[in-house]
């Protein structure tokens, strides 16, 4: 290998020797890389991230601590003598046992002493102050596939190091944003690979070593490594597209490693849809991870034995195609269930969606105060045709303009302007809007009395009409640009949408305006230019076809929303909560299961009834019991005819004793009782689950 | 005093009687035709043949009576209907009362039940100025609950003073209709899972309700209700004291509120479909998983004081053994603590 390019451009530096040890690799690719020189000039602590997401000890399980304390020991010898290893994981791994941040450190092979007898630190790396507060960070991660993102490489690591965890992609750009890395290496000594991924991680000999200062970029030679598209995991996708690529040169290798194998895209597609569950997804963690039992137990019994059910599946995805498809096909099956009770939640608990924090991935900085002010003229032209569309009896005006649903509609409140636009503000407008599930909002400038003028939001809202949960639809995740002007007598606020997340919208532009009338009242207009992505089903066939089906559709979900909007507008002016869902913290997700399949018992319980007022019940009951008529009620208890003065009780000659015949017919007059009492029995199973999750609930919340 | 009794064959209503001899009153009871009188067997009582839904029977019995102590209904959760048992209830003290008017009674005391104040869902104690809010009253709960307010309005338009006594689980000797009180420490030990359940329950000796009886109506408050109770327990903790007192083991699985509901529906539904009695009913099940935590301050401010719940339930297993209510298989194995014996002596 050459030595280090005088090039200014980011060199990553992939080193591969076969033969040769893990500590000879790290040796020689600090050296090629200038690794020495670059960091002499920084004094002071010096804090490594490994990947310690790992559930066995092996050098292939996660970074291999060898390795790491090879590194300190070179450290040491460069006069770096404050040392740690932060102990921070990306994974929920809170169904273990042992997983506390000193106890996983020590069971895979950290010794607090590297075997040149230099001491070292584990630190508690949540929260990201110790690594951020480090002179010198060093992401050492592990080349291994994952089970969803494809491959997990550094970003992925430093994920664990956010000082607030929402999703790993967020917390990943997040921490690359506010405390990159000094330097990246990847432990490609031995790595893991596999169909997969880390779930069942199969050692493979690579006998590399990559290093650069850019964590992206050495992700990006360590993909390519694997034969992946560098952009194939959620994780780098988000921070490659917010951050990009410097310059880059490459030093060594990057054809694909013999043997290698990937976690197949089927199972990655299905993996993914079982992880982006709240419930299920958080749950199911437990079933999928093989885990070295003697290290980390795991804490549930029942969980425990769906993992030892489900693991030699995971264990045999490579090599048996039964066993591939198995485990695609439940990751499947729970991704549906969970998608059940999203819908269920969505269309009938609204209270039971758990609020998204999402922050703001774009800068919002990067737009100039002309950028923020042009957004209400912008407008215009769209604010003048709606002006002169004709309103429909429900007071909303709509029309397509070039494929998006151009609409307005308003009402007088009857509450006092000045006193509504003291309590309600025109900057949190977006806030109040019906089906708002949460965000972010970054204000960018203010006036002179600290009130918001220019601000950056992103907004998460329930799948728009509701109903399109049941077809896939995506939550409407969009960023957005804001100008919020004050004048006497009207406030507005106008937005355009500048990014979506997650693609579910192409143009979601718009505005509100508190305007006062001539009586003191408070006028609201909504109006906007959206056109959302449709859920794939509906792209199978083009609605505008039908217009008799489409109009209505759009009339009703734009009255729903203005509706909403116009009510949460009145709670937050009598200062009551206006939001749904619930906050994140407020439940453990883990039961939305059980929640699902109470109130399902109980909507159950719900249509027997009706089938009882009519019935029909008991007609189902002779139909299966074959007696062709409605039943008797069960037979009385006998009761005593007389207790004589010694408490013997007489009573009436029994009946003669039944035949068959009439041993039916008690069966059959039970079994009638069951089926009466069906809808009861339900709604009382319901309520007893919703009773226990109550009582965990709030267990959960003492503790 | 002369006193006339009715339900004086349940458990309250032949403790309210040996409350009143021990007081030295005279005691005249009402009993249906027929009716199991073993309860009442040696005392020196009285007799009336009657029904509390027969007016004239009534109005016979309470010639010449001061007191009225009105205890019959029926305790139950399964086995008759909502409308025979809320008839029960309300008509028949309706027209106790009306009795009691026309015979020119000083007082009436009504045995209502701690179900009235309702339950709640955490452990929580109430008292008698509760406002009753049950998610899910069983048949049984909503007919006392009627039947309290038939009592007082009834009381309050005739101008007879009326107070209410509250008993909560009645456990004791003289339940030859074995009620559901004692019916659950039976059942506890006839389990051979020995389970118990995550809400509570608040105990009293059947000798403590019918002293709270005679004390309501010597210094009660017409209008007033009392809660008869003693110690509160979680079902956990009276299970391990029944597993003490009886020398066995348990409680061993604790059921939650699905659990419990579960087996208890099972249970229903086999005996349903077999034409007989369930152990158990889901009204129970639900109960069991609520806390029915009660103050017994106004009754002890009248100087009355319930026994520990550990003696109330020392006697109620004494009379249960003694009577053969527990199954042969399980009582042959059991090895009850000295002070269980010596409650049967």
């Amino acid at each position: 290998m050459a030595r280090r390019s005088a090039n200014p451009v980011s060199v990553v530096w992939v080193l591969q020797r076969a033969g040769a040890s893990g500590a000879t690799l790290l040796e020689e690719v600090l050296a090629a890389s200038g690794f020495w020189e670059d960091v002499s000039a920084r004094r002071g602590p010096v804090v490594i991230k490994p990947d310690l997401d790992c559930y066995e000890a092996g050098p292939h399980a996660g970074t291999d601590p060898a390795l790491v304390e090879h590194l300190i020991d070179l450290l040491y010898d460069r006069g770096f003598d404050d040392v740690a290893v932060a102990d921070a994981r990306t994974e929920n791994d809170d169904w273990l046992y042992n997983r506390d941040p000193m106890a996983v450190p020590e069971l895979v092979g950290y010794r607090f002493e590297t075997p040149r007898g230099r001491r070292y630190a584990i630190v508690d790396g949540r929260g990201g102050a110790a690594w951020k507060g480090a002179a010198l960070r060093i992401g050492f991660a592990k080349n291994r596939t994952h089970e969803d993102c494809l491959f997990a490489l550094s970003v992925h690591n430093l994920a664990a190091l956010a000082p607030v965890r929402r999703s790993v992609a967020e917390d990943a750009l997040a921490v690359l944003r506010d405390a990159p890395p000094h330097w990246c290496l990847i432990d490609a000594v031995v790595s893991a690979h596999g169909s997969a991924g880390h779930r069942a991680p199969k050692p493979l000999a690579t006998h590399t070593l990559i290093a650069c200062r850019n964590a992206l970029l050495a992700d990006w030679a360590a993909a390519a490594r694997m034969g992946l598209d560098p952009y194939a995991s959620p994780v780098n996708s988000l921070a490659l597209h917010a951050l990009g690529l410097p310059p880059y040169h490459v030093e060594g290798d990057l054809s694909p490693y013999p043997m290698w194998r990937n976690v197949h895209t089927v199972m990655a597609h299905a993996a993914r849809l079982r992880n982006a569950s709240d419930g299920l997804g958080a749950m199911s963690a437990a079933w999928f991870q093989t885990v070295d039992r003697e290290r980390f137990a795991l804490r549930d019994f029942y969980s425990d034995r769906l993992n030892a059910m489900v693991t030699p599946l995971l264990a045999r995805a490579d090599e048996n195609p039964r066993a591939f498809w198995m485990v695609v096909a439940l990751n499947l099956v729970l991704a549906r269930i969970d998608g059940f009770v999203r819908a269920q939640q969505t269309l009938f608990a609204k209270d039971r969606l758990r609020r998204r924090e999402s922050p703001l991935l774009m800068d919002p900085h990067a737009c100039s105060p002309a950028t923020y002010d042009a957004i209400e003229g912008g407008f215009a032209p769209c604010d003048a045709l709606l002006r002169h569309l004709p309103a429909a009896r429900n007071g909303l005006r709509w029309r397509h303009v070039d494929g998006a649903i151009l609409f307005g509609n308003e009402h007088v409140l009857p509450l006092p302007y000045d006193r509504f636009v003291q309590r309600v503000d025109i900057a949190k407008a977006i806030r109040y809007m019906n089906d708002y599930i949460g965000g972010a909002t970054v204000v960018v400038r203010r006036d002179r009395r600290g009130r918001a003028l220019h601000q950056a939001e992103r907004n998460l809202y329930l799948q728009q009409p509701n109903w399109m949960v049941l077809f896939g639809g995506e939550v409407i995740d969009v960023e957005k640009i804001e100008c919020i002007r004050r004048r006497r007598g009207q406030q507005t606020i106008h937005w355009r949408t500048l990014s979506s997340p997650n693609g579910s919208a192409r143009i979601d532009d718009g505005g509100v305006a508190f305007t006062r009338t001539a009586e003191g009242l408070t006028h609201v207009r909504v109006f906007g230019r959206q056109q959302f992505s449709l859920p794939t089903v509906f792209r199978l066939f083009d609605i505008d076809l039908a217009p008799g089906l489409r109009d209505p559709i759009i009339e009703s979900a734009y009255t729903t929303y203005f509706e909403g909007t116009l009510r949460n507008l009145q709670l937050a002016y009598d200062g009551q909560e206006y939001r749904i869902g619930r906050d994140a913290s407020s439940e453990d997700p883990q039961r939305a299961l059980p929640r699902f399949l109470a109130t399902a018992a109980a909507a159950l319980a719900e249509l027997l009834r009706e089938g009882r007022g009519a019935g029909g019940l008991e007609r189902v009951a002779a139909w299966i019991t074959g007696t062709g008529v409605p039943l008797a009620p069960a037979p009385a208890r006998a009761e005593p005819l007389l207790t004589d003065s010694a408490g013997f009780r007489h009573f009436a000659p029994p009946a003669p004793a039944p035949d068959v015949r009439g041993r039916e017919d008690q069966w059959v007059a039970g079994f009638a009782a069951l089926v009466r009492d069906a809808p009861d029995v339900l709604q009382g199973l319901a309520d007893a689950v919703h009773h226990d999750l109550d009582a965990l609930a709030n267990a959960g919340a003492r503790e | 005093m002369r006193a006339l009794v009715t339900g004086a064959t349940g458990i309250v209503g032949a403790h309210v009687v040996r409350a009143l001899l021990e007081g030295g009153h005279a005691v005249r009871v009402l009993v249906r035709p027929g009716s199991d009188r073993r309860a009442l067997a040696q005392l020196d009582v009285e007799t009336c043949e009657g029904d509390v839904l027969d007016t004239a029977s009534v109005e016979r019995a309470a010639r010449r009576c001061e007191w009225l102590f009105h205890a019959a209904a029926v305790f139950a959760y399964t086995g008759i209907s909502v409308e025979a048992q809320t008839d029960l209830a309300v008509r028949g003290t309706r027209q106790v009362l009306q009795a009691a008017h026309r015979a020119g009674m000083a007082r009436v005391v009504v045995t209502s039940s701690s179900v009235t104040l309702g339950s709640t869902a955490t452990p929580q104690l109430l008292d008698e100025d509760a406002v009753f809010a049950e998610p899910q009253p069983s048949n049984y709960t909503l007919s006392k609950v009627q039947q309290e307010a038939a009592a007082f309005d009834t009381g309050r338009r005739l101008g007879l003073d009326v107070v209410s006594v509250c008993p909560t689980m009645v456990v004791g000797a003289h339940d030859y209709r074995l009620g559901p009180s004692n019916g659950n420490l039976v059942n506890y030990l006839n389990d051979p899972l020995r389970c118990t359940f995550p809400g509570g329950c608040n105990v009293v000796a059947a000798q403590d309700v019918g002293a709270a009886q005679v004390v309501a109506a010597l210094r009660g408050i017409p209008g007033q209700r009392y809660v008869a109770g003693g110690d509160n327990l979680r079902w956990e903790a009276l299970h391990a004291m029944v597993s003490e007192l009886a020398g066995t083991f348990g409680p061993s699985l604790r059921l939650n509120h699905t659990a419990a509901y579960l087996a208890a529906a099972s249970m229903e539904a086999t005996a349903r479909l077999a034409g007989r009695r369930p152990v158990v009913t889901r009204d129970e099940a639900r109960m069991a998983c609520r806390f029915y935590w009660y103050r017994h301050a106004r009754l002890s401010s009248l100087g009355w004081q319930p026994r520990p719940a550990r003696e109330a339930l020392a006697i109620a297993l004494a009379w249960l053994l003694h009577r053969g209510e527990v199954a042969e298989s399980v009582a042959a194995r059991l090895r009850p603590l000295p002070e269980v014996q010596a409650a049967r002596a």
